[in-house]
């Protein structure tokens, strides 16, 4: 009750202090984004490393195994496990269960390919050590080209291919605006293809076919700039609807009464700034 | 690196009875009509009062594991390929009372090294890089390549000579992504241009990221470019430093470096999303000279409204040939001038086929 | 006359937090004061609602939640609707997360419609798989296998003793792909990497900003509809009362009684005053804006 009543003035707090900035830059946006940037900073490192590292790399090198059946190579492998245990308990987990001790993360199969990716990961930490900071380049190389692998073929196949597919059109279809749509509709693909010709000089008529891309251009921006500001009047409701929610006396009247609070420090702080200004002046 | 997983496969099983103890005959059908599978599907012939079809398949130990109970006469499962797999199939009535059963012939799945579905694909991806290398070797041979002039270019210089001018920083943001994004590899080397430029006019520059790979990338390519310039003096890790991964934390903490540090030029060159307006509209209102590029078709407009300057989708790509000389990259913009000219000829072929009700030409292009 | 054109060139140097303060004013009063303006239905959003509805009793459609609560007001509404239309029509519902707050969105929408709405059962009518990192590398993933991608659900389950997840090992075994999206990874990944190469039917309700993005993709085919902002959600939330309502195709008994509860939980539709208000005002400075401009320019044109 008293947490969720805390929560929303904490929420009603920081959504006016942002707000606050249409006005001018003061000291309850600044403090409000540096919450926010620290906040936002260690939530992004905890998910990455309690979702990314933890459970999809170790989990895949040491996923959960009774100790007693271990034996070979995985008895080696999951000593080192240990170790790790006795050095990060809370990252690198033992547990028994109805008295039969187990180690490891997870019930992923393992899967000891990901010790590339795990090598790959301590080449980025070498960055720490400049005489061989220049192994991260591999890691980086990785990340580059296996971006670039995995989306070739779906950009190639899905936008170029079957976009040049779709564009393929009946000038007439026997009705005529299905026909008007689809003569609009093949001029701005060409003519905005043309637009993006570098090698070739734009001069005489085919400065008239690149122009006319360019103003199917300006429509198309035109049209996302109607579709941005809907999406940020959608999202102002949303903030102004909380605003309203929290602005009862379940939630302590936690809207008005922050609200004056801050509207009285912002004119005081207005008036100080000015009087220091005089003063200087 | 993908070896493309291949083999589908139909088994009909067809489960022919009449009364509870009538005599079942399956069939086992493999059909590769289609890659990248290891598909199964399973086709009944209805039992007489049976209410479902309890379907098992068999595992390696040969156990029997449940698929599904149904009462649909087809559908679809999976198996593992290269795996000897049979399906049993239960007919019951409404009291779960045994009706049939039926034990289909072991079938096995297999991928396939080559997807001929794919072909055009396939036939696309070596033209279009064969055309792209071609010319990329045209230009290391020393080949001119002409490319026309694009507004916004001469602008960098301009901009980063009036930051020196006012005693101001130049502030470059690299897009909100990591480095799997083309746009953000794109933004960085014309980072790697414009600190070129900070160097030689001692000019201060601030580049705020918010990927750390992004950051020890940013950090290499601006030290190159210093030390290139022949001032390494002047070069600061700090010039590059990371905030946060929150899209809107990074947009807020970028606004304050707007706000309080006032640069006289302001650089967008990456990927961005939403933030992009609220970033450009802050530069606007401290009257920084603002130059952005970007790949985002749907954050071009905001770029348009509220920047000096914007490369404007395949632009901000070319930019970097542009402002180097590489051959590397002139001369795949050369290449990929060529490859757009042949796909507005493919368009034009494909529309005049398609009016005159002619569809193989449009056909070659089906495919997933 | 002259004083309308001084007015007009005044307002080319309109102190910027006058217009703030009009915006938020033309924002609030609709919300204080309803006024119930008529919902017009679309093409893209009857799209995206008849691929939905055009489903098989027995179909099984995954939903993918890839925003989060900086989206949330245009988003939500979305999820929540075609929840309660694919739960209307007993379609089973696998979810799955490429954002890690989508996770939590996911959650919210679920406890609201399987939970209190329709008391649906956790593992057979629906899954929540949860989030995985990765990206469309998880897309490309699961067309080759849940179980590789996802072996436990949000719950900690493993997928193996899920009883919807029985006869669903890959993204292939679905019948239809939806996609609640608010940036990258998002719809357009899903049609890249899962729609155009497995030929499963993909469709989605994105943040308005992505609209234009996508419909290449709706024009071609390559996706059904789409659900765009929050005015899409107030379609959807209409065309989906209209048909519980009109008892118009698949529908489980259950669904007519939810219908006061449909009625009075639409947020969007509660919201699209409030929307079209603030557009008709964002409009008439768009036009003052320009005839100020333009007025100027004659003006210095003259000297």
């Amino acid at each position: 009750m008293y947490i969720g009543i805390l929560g929303a003035w904490v929420a009603v707090f920081l959504t006016l202090s942002i707000l606050s900035y249409l006005y001018k830059d003061n000291v309850f946006y600044k403090l409000s984004e540096h919450i926010f940037v620290g906040v936002s900073a260690a939530h992004w490192a905890t998910i990455a490393f309690w979702n990314q590292v933890q459970p999809n790399l170790f989990g895949r090198l040491w996923p959960q195994a009774e100790v007693a059946a271990l034996e070979g190579f995985n008895k080696f492998w999951y000593g080192i496990y240990h170790v790790l245990h006795v050095l990060f308990e809370k990252v690198f987990p033992e547990e028994t269960i109805n008295g039969v001790l187990y180690r490891g993360i997870g019930d992923q199969p393992q899967n000891l390919s990901y010790l590339i990716a795990f090598i790959l990961g301590v080449f980025m930490l070498f960055r720490l050590i400049p005489k061989i900071g220049w192994l991260s380049r591999w890691s980086l190389a990785y990340v580059i080209g296996m971006a670039a692998g995995l989306r070739l073929y779906g950009y190639m196949s899905s936008d170029v291919i079957g976009q040049i597919h779709a564009t393929m059109l009946p000038l007439w279809t026997g009705n005529l605006g299905e026909s008007i749509n689809n003569i609009i509709l093949i001029v701005g693909v060409l003519t905005g293809l043309f637009y993006f010709f570098f090698s070739v000089e734009h001069k005489g008529a085919l400065k008239i076919v690149s122009r006319i891309g360019i103003y199917f251009l300006m429509v198309y921006f035109g049209a996302s700039f109607g579709f941005a500001v809907m999406g940020r009047i959608s999202l102002l409701i949303g903030r102004f609807n909380d605003l309203i929610e929290y602005s009862g006396k379940q939630y302590g009247f936690a809207t008005p009464i922050l609200l004056l609070i801050m509207v009285a420090v912002l004119i005081l702080s207005g008036r100080k700034e000015k009087k220091n200004k005089e003063a200087e002046a | 690196m993908t070896i493309k997983r291949i083999g589908w496969l139909l088994a009909i099983i067809s489960v022919s009875s009449g009364l509870a103890f009538a005599e079942l005959s399956i069939n086992a059908e493999v059909v590769h009509t289609e890659a990248d599978g290891n598909k199964v599907i399973i086709t009944l012939t209805p039992v007489p009062n049976a209410s479902s079809y309890l379907i098992q398949k068999s595992l390696e130990s040969g156990e029997w594991v449940s698929v599904i109970e149904t009462r649909d006469l087809e559908f679809n499962t999976n198996i593992e390929n290269d795996i000897s797999t049979r399906f049993k199939v239960t007919a019951l009535d409404v009291n779960r009372n045994v009706l049939a059963e039926a034990v289909s012939e072991a079938i096995t799945t297999e991928a396939k090294w080559f997807n001929i579905k794919r072909l055009n694909r396939f036939i696309a991806l070596i033209l279009i890089s064969g055309i792209i290398l071609y010319y990329i070797t045209r230009a290391r041979l020393n080949k001119k390549i002409y490319l026309r002039p694009v507004a916004g270019l001469q602008a960098f210089e301009e901009a980063v000579g009036r930051a020196t001018e006012m005693g101001r920083s130049v502030l470059f943001v690299p897009g909100i992504m990591d480095l799997d994004q083309v746009e953000t590899i794109s933004g960085l080397i014309i980072l790697g241009h414009v600190a070129k430029m900070t160097a030689r006019y001692e000019a201060d520059l601030n580049v705020p990221v918010s990927r750390s790979l992004v950051m020890e990338s940013g950090r290499e390519t601006v030290q190159a470019s210093y030390i290139s310039e022949g001032r390494p003096d002047l070069y600061s890790q700090d010039m590059v430093h990371y905030y946060t991964d929150d899209q809107f934390a990074f947009a807020a903490a970028v606004d304050g470096v707007m706000l309080r540090e006032k640069p006289a030029a302001v650089f967008l060159q990456g990927k961005f999303y939403a933030e992009s307006l609220i970033m450009a509209e802050t530069g606007n209102s401290i009257g920084a000279i603002q130059i952005a590029g970007t790949g985002s078709p749907s954050q071009i407009p905001f770029f348009v409204t509220a920047c000096d300057y914007t490369l404007i989708g395949e632009e901000f790509f070319a930019a970097s040939a542009y402002l180097g000389s590489d051959p590397k990259l002139l001369g795949s913009i050369k290449g990929q001038d060529i490859v757009k000219a042949i796909l507005m000829v493919c368009i034009g072929i494909g529309i005049l086929f398609e009016t005159f009700n002619v569809h193989f030409f449009k056909n070659l292009f089906l495919g997933s | 006359m002259g004083k309308f054109t001084n007015f007009l060139e005044k307002l080319d140097s309109l102190d910027r937090r006058v217009i703030f303060l009009i915006i938020g004013l033309v924002v609030l009063i609709p919300l204080l004061i309803p006024l119930g303006l008529p919902i017009e239905t679309t093409n893209l959003t009857e799209d995206a609602f008849y691929a939905i509805e055009d489903l098989p009793a027995n179909a099984k459609v995954l939903l993918s939640f890839e925003y989060g609560p900086s989206s949330k007001p245009e988003i939500h509404p979305m999820a929540v609707s075609v929840l309660r239309h694919l739960f209307s029509k007993g379609n089973e519902v696998v979810i799955m997360c490429l954002w890690p707050d989508g996770l939590f969105m996911a959650n919210e929408a679920l406890e609201l419609v399987a939970h209190d709405e329709f008391k649906l059962e956790y593992g057979v009518d629906y899954v929540n798989l949860g989030y995985r990192p990765g990206n469309e590398a998880v897309i490309k993933g699961i067309t080759k296998s849940f179980e590789a991608n996802f072996s436990v659900d949000s719950r900690g389950i493993p997928i193996s003793q899920i009883p919807i997840m029985q006869d669903v090992q890959t993204a292939r075994d679905v019948d239809f792909i939806f996609s609640f999206s608010a940036g990258y990874p998002g719809a357009i990944e899903w049609v890249l990497y899962a729609g155009d190469p497995l030929q499963v039917p993909v469709s989605s309700g994105n943040s308005s900003i992505q609209v234009n993005q996508l419909l290449p993709y709706v024009k071609s085919g390559q996706m059904k509809g789409v659900i765009a902002g929050m005015p899409g959600a107030a379609e959807y939330e209409t065309l989906l009362i209209q048909k519980v309502e009109g008892k118009e195709g698949l529908l489980v008994n259950k669904a007519h009684a939810l219908l006061p509860n449909f009625k009075e939980n639409r947020d969007a539709t509660k919201f699209m005053d409030a929307q079209s208000i603030a557009h008709l005002v964002i409009v008439l400075f768009i036009i003052l804006g320009n005839i100020s401009y333009f007025v100027k320019r004659k003006k210095q044109q003259k000297y």
